[in-house]
């Protein structure tokens, strides 16, 4: 029997921008946006790991004054949609063991909540192994928990025993799985082929609200929206580039995000002698990201593994054609549209497979393009009204989206 | 209202001048205690935040010279003389040794040992700012202010033992009541 107030939503996140990181966990904060019209109130736990110690356990002291402290300091913050945003610092140890995570996240919780269960009749969790777990662990009795998994660190969290156990607790017990990805949704359904038809898949909401006032007339400014990260293989990219710019100096390539990798990757792009074409933009807060998209042509990913690709529907949605890797996301997300919106390319040891791509879809642009029709088809799955729309469906039962 | 923030090491560094500078902005009397007078060189506060440099006169101790001496200098020079034609290699092979065992272990030592009078230098200051501003709220900012508090505030006068914590400044729907 669900607890009463059937339309008050928890939702528990190990991520959510705050000022240190204005855009760490934006998706879960786009979610709630998006969500939260139509529910009568939503809470929003972040449940911030905070490293204690050197490595052994959080020392007993410094957990009796977190204990104490806790549930007396647990104030509402403003946050988007009018929903209610709960700040819960969970003291973990330094250690790489994603059980004793679990752990720490579901106690810390409950000592937020003064011991008492999660109010509300819905719970949704971003992050199986942490946020997951403490959700199940302090939700009400007959509440519906929710988890969705987006971690890219995933394959890391389920090479440990003690962590996979937990893992297939929280898919035993909540009441509907989300993967943002077919990589996250295959990894499960190898591990637990009886939990299969528990996951399923929902989208994250993406603002089709600006997109550029005319399409390209060349496919002449690059972008690449990615963390400079040996994942992101920004090398290839950089090494394509230099490759395509011999034959049009008129080509500009912008990287948006920054990691450790920038130094290494200003030095290649120097070496290949296209500095001045290449601009590090740095991290960008994701609310402006629309707006860096309408003032490029083409969107570059050339990720080695996403578990989704969310920077391939906001190109899109603004206006964008693609050029990405098969790498797990996008060939899900532009299934039967790869065509209409650009070129997709095999994960490929050589940035030869991205200039071939380039020279093509340029050949070919803008005939035999159809942006503006993946735009709509894009917008059907992922704006924000078909996001709730999708959410309010599992939260509450079919016919219940307002 | 009189809030301190005990932010000491910078990882935390711009939430802590936002929500510092929320707090002073909503009136509150904001302390920020910070340890590293370089560190915090670029951090960014309004005027009417107080930053408190803590045990901004700490210095490391050095090597002393007798143990420059023993430890080091003359064990390895008297290795470095001897180690000409066919004693060079076992030479910088117990060089390397002593290096090892002895060198190693000896600026291991002394490195804890000023960590640990770093750590008593902050925390008896830290006793004497708290006991002297008295907050009402304590703000503690990531896992390294918490074991901190842990270790000062039972040091703290009684009045200030029982400080109410709080985990950050923010957007609060329900303003703060002292």
């Amino acid at each position: 029997m669900r607890p009463s107030g059937s339309r008050r939503v928890a939702v528990i996140t190990p991520w959510y921008p705050d000022a240190q990181v204005p855009y760490k966990g934006a998706f879960v904060q786009a979610k709630v946006e998006a969500a939260a019209p139509g529910c009568d109130e939503v809470s929003v736990y972040h449940l911030d790991g905070w490293p204690v110690g050197r490595g052994g356990p959080v020392p007993e002291e410094v957990s009796a004054l977190h204990e104490r402290a806790l549930p007396r300091s647990l104030r509402a913050v403003r946050t988007v949609a009018d929903a209610s945003l709960y700040r819960v610092p969970v003291l973990v140890p330094r250690v790489g063991d994603w059980a004793v995570h679990a752990e720490h996240h579901a106690r810390w919780l409950r000592a937020a909540l003064g011991g008492r269960p999660l109010e509300a009749p819905v719970v949704h969790a971003h992050v199986g192994v942490t946020a997951g777990w403490a959700a199940l662990e302090n939700a009400a009795p007959g509440a519906d928990v929710f988890v969705t998994e987006h971690a890219s660190f995933l394959p890391a969290v389920l090479e440990q025993p003690a962590a996979r156990e937990v893992y297939g607790e929280v898919l035993r017990r909540c009441t509907r799985f989300f993967a943002v990805g077919d990589p996250i949704r295959d990894q499960l359904a190898e591990l637990w082929p009886e939990h299969t038809g528990k996951v399923d898949y929902i989208a994250n909401p993406i603002s089709f609200a600006g997109r550029r006032a005319e399409p390209p007339a060349r496919l002449r400014k690059w972008l690449s929206v990615a963390a400079l990260s040996e994942r992101k293989r920004i090398d290839f990219l950089i090494r394509a580039f230099a490759v395509c710019r011999r034959d049009d100096d008129e080509l500009t390539l912008t990287l948006v995000g920054d990691g450790a990798l920038r130094r290494p990757l200003e030095s290649l792009a120097a070496e290949l002698g296209v500095a001045d074409a290449v601009e590090f933009a740095g991290a960008v807060d994701p609310r402006d990201i629309p707006a860096v998209m309408e003032r490029h042509d083409l969107l570059v990913l050339s990720s080695a593994k996403e578990t989704f690709g969310v920077v391939v529907v906001e190109a899109l949605a603004a206006g964008l054609p693609v050029i990405a890797t098969r790498c797990g996301g996008p060939e899900r997300v532009l299934a039967g549209h790869e065509d209409d919106a650009g070129q997709l390319i095999d994960v490929e040891d050589s940035p030869e497979s991205l200039v071939i791509a380039y020279k093509t879809l340029d050949e070919r642009y803008p005939h035999g393009l159809d942006v503006e029709r993946v735009r709509e088809a894009m917008r059907r799955r992922y704006s924000y009204e078909a996001v709730a729309q999708a959410h309010h469906r599992v939260w509450f039962g079919e016919g219940a989206a307002r | 209202m009189r809030i301190a923030f005990l932010a000491l090491s910078t990882k935390a560094r711009r939430r802590i001048e936002v929500h510092a500078a929320a707090a002073a902005a909503d009136g509150h009397d904001t302390e920020v205690y910070v340890h590293g007078v370089d560190r915090w060189a670029d951090a960014v506060f309004p005027a009417e935040v107080r930053v408190r440099h803590i045990a901004a006169d700490f210095k490391p101790r050095g090597e002393g010279r007798l143990s420059r001496l023993f430890v080091r200098r003359l064990p390895l020079g008297l290795l470095r003389r001897l180690g000409r034609g066919p004693l060079r290699r076992p030479c910088k092979r117990l060089a390397g040794a002593w290096k090892f065992h002895v060198v190693k272990k000896a600026d291991a030592r002394r490195k804890r040992e000023n960590a640990r009078v770093r750590r008593e230098t902050i925390d008896a200051e830290l006793v004497r700012v708290l006991a002297e501003h008295a907050p009402d709220r304590l703000v503690l900012v990531d896992g390294g202010s918490t074991a901190v508090a842990a270790r000062v505030l039972p040091q703290c006068p009684p009045s200030v033992r029982d400080v109410e914590i709080m985990y950050g400044y923010e957007d609060f729907k329900e303003p703060l009541h002292a």
